[in-house]
């Protein structure tokens, strides 16, 4: 419903009502070439803006800037807020790796019908880079030698663990993780954000801290994370924290339960 | 590519009292492919063909999603070593990185060894990338094994 908030669910097959809903939006956003569209937006990442925060410093405080977390959620709002103007209630699915340790399978066929599939792959143009950037995205699932996704038993640690700063760290290190093994341009940071999968996996580590805040709330935030701006945004550490103020939250399923037909000249009360 | 690094031995410190150790890596260079670092204890055996994730040694592993290639012009991978008094922009996305790895349980296995740690490295990157990049693939200023109570 135009304005409600809306559930981010797990990935599920292309036919699934939010990931229809999600497909016709990601393919509305592609068709635009504009700072509206999504190929604007995924260069806020990596090229060619440079704005995601991973290891950076700030100069506005001596601790150590932990700002991966509140950074990525902003952008994952900035993106389902633009779905949201193509398609009411479109909503960011999340790629639990832990359950479904592969690719899933709506992002992996080249298509979906007879139409291309969004979530398959971007053309990714950057005519400013140094060599201008102009190719298709790819993947190279598993190829790493080494490269492993999170095991359950791991984020069970991982979710046990009520210090912020290890925390942070953490789900930062499993993060890299999935960029690792997924391959390809999700191993780049230049490049990721154009794989479509890489929204599905940074909704994941943003369910994660979701997960988090639910056992452990934001008092081990330092407070003077909490006015760090959150380029481009206009969001800032403090203004994250809630989901419920970004308009979502996070749920396992949701099904729609169809209505009682009318009747005519009745109530059903 | 595969690349082994070994630090130590060295004293650890650690007894059996301690809740939980971390391997801290200081100032990771990830101006590099992604990669991924397995980790391992005691172990002078272990090598590119014998490492693996259920070795008895290995304490733990990180990733580093890494700036692959520069593709701006001249000087935009160089991290600048100072800053101005007015400049509070964020500083250089290359900055180096931390990391930590929990080895809580398999510093306890070493405990029997005696008062010293050998850490052995074993880093790998996908073989199928571009490499463009001098020295080793885990480029790190320092090391440290902390414990807590």
């Amino acid at each position: 419903m135009t304005g409600s908030m809306v559930y981010r669910l797990p990935v599920g097959d292309a036919s699934a009502p939010h990931m229809a809903t999600f497909i016709q939006a990601m393919t509305a956003s592609k068709a635009i070439s504009d700072n509206r569209g999504y190929n604007h937006i995924a260069g806020f990442h990596g090229a060619p803006d440079w704005f995601c925060w991973h290891h950076q410093q700030s100069r506005r405080t001596p601790l150590q800037a932990r700002l991966f977390l509140p950074w990525h959620r902003a952008y994952l709002w900035w993106l389902e807020q633009s779905l949201q103007d193509l398609v009411a209630g479109a909503s960011l699915p999340y790629w639990d790796w832990v359950a479904q340790p592969a690719i899933p399978g709506a992002f992996a066929p080249r298509r979906l019908g007879t139409a291309a599939n969004p979530l398959f792959s971007t053309q990714v143009v950057v005519p400013t880079a140094s060599p201008p950037i102009r190719h298709r995205t790819v993947r190279r699932a598993g190829t790493t030698p080494g490269a492993q996704l999170p095991l359950a038993d791991e984020i069970t640690q991982l979710l046990d663990d009520s210090d912020w700063a290890s925390f942070s760290d953490r789900v930062e290190d499993f993060h890299d993780q999935v960029h690792v093994w997924v391959g390809g341009d999700m191993a780049d940071i230049t490049t990721a954000a154009y794989d479509p999968v890489f929204f599905a996996h940074h909704t994941m580590i943003d369910r994660l801290w979701y997960l988090w805040q639910v056992r452990y709330g934001n008092g081990g935030i330092p407070a003077e994370l909490l006015d760090e701006p959150l380029m481009p945004f206009n969001k800032t550490t403090a203004d994250v924290l809630d989901v419920q103020r970004l308009g979502y939250e996070y749920a396992a399923s949701a099904a729609p339960i169809p209505m009682p037909a009318p009747v005519p000249g009745g109530s059903n009360g | 590519m595969v690349e082994i690094q070994v630090f130590g031995p060295f004293a650890h410190g650690a007894t059996a009292m301690m809740s939980r150790a971390d391997l801290e890596f200081y100032g990771v260079n990830h101006f590099r492919p992604s990669f991924v670092a397995h980790i391992f204890f005691n172990d002078p055996a272990v090598s590119e063909e014998n490492w693996t994730d259920v070795r008895p040694s290995r304490a733990g592993r990180f990733a580093i999603f890494g700036h692959q290639n520069c593709v701006g012009d001249e000087g935009h991978c160089d991290v600048p070593v100072s800053s101005r008094r007015f400049d509070d922009r964020p500083s250089h996305p290359l900055t180096r990185a931390f990391k930590r790895v929990i080895v809580t349980e398999a510093l306890k296995r070493c405990l029997a060894d005696g008062p010293n740690l050998t850490v052995t490295v074993v880093v790998a990157c996908d073989p199928g990338t571009e490499m463009q990049f001098d020295g080793p693939l885990l480029d790190v200023r320092g090391l440290q094994l902390t414990t807590f109570g």
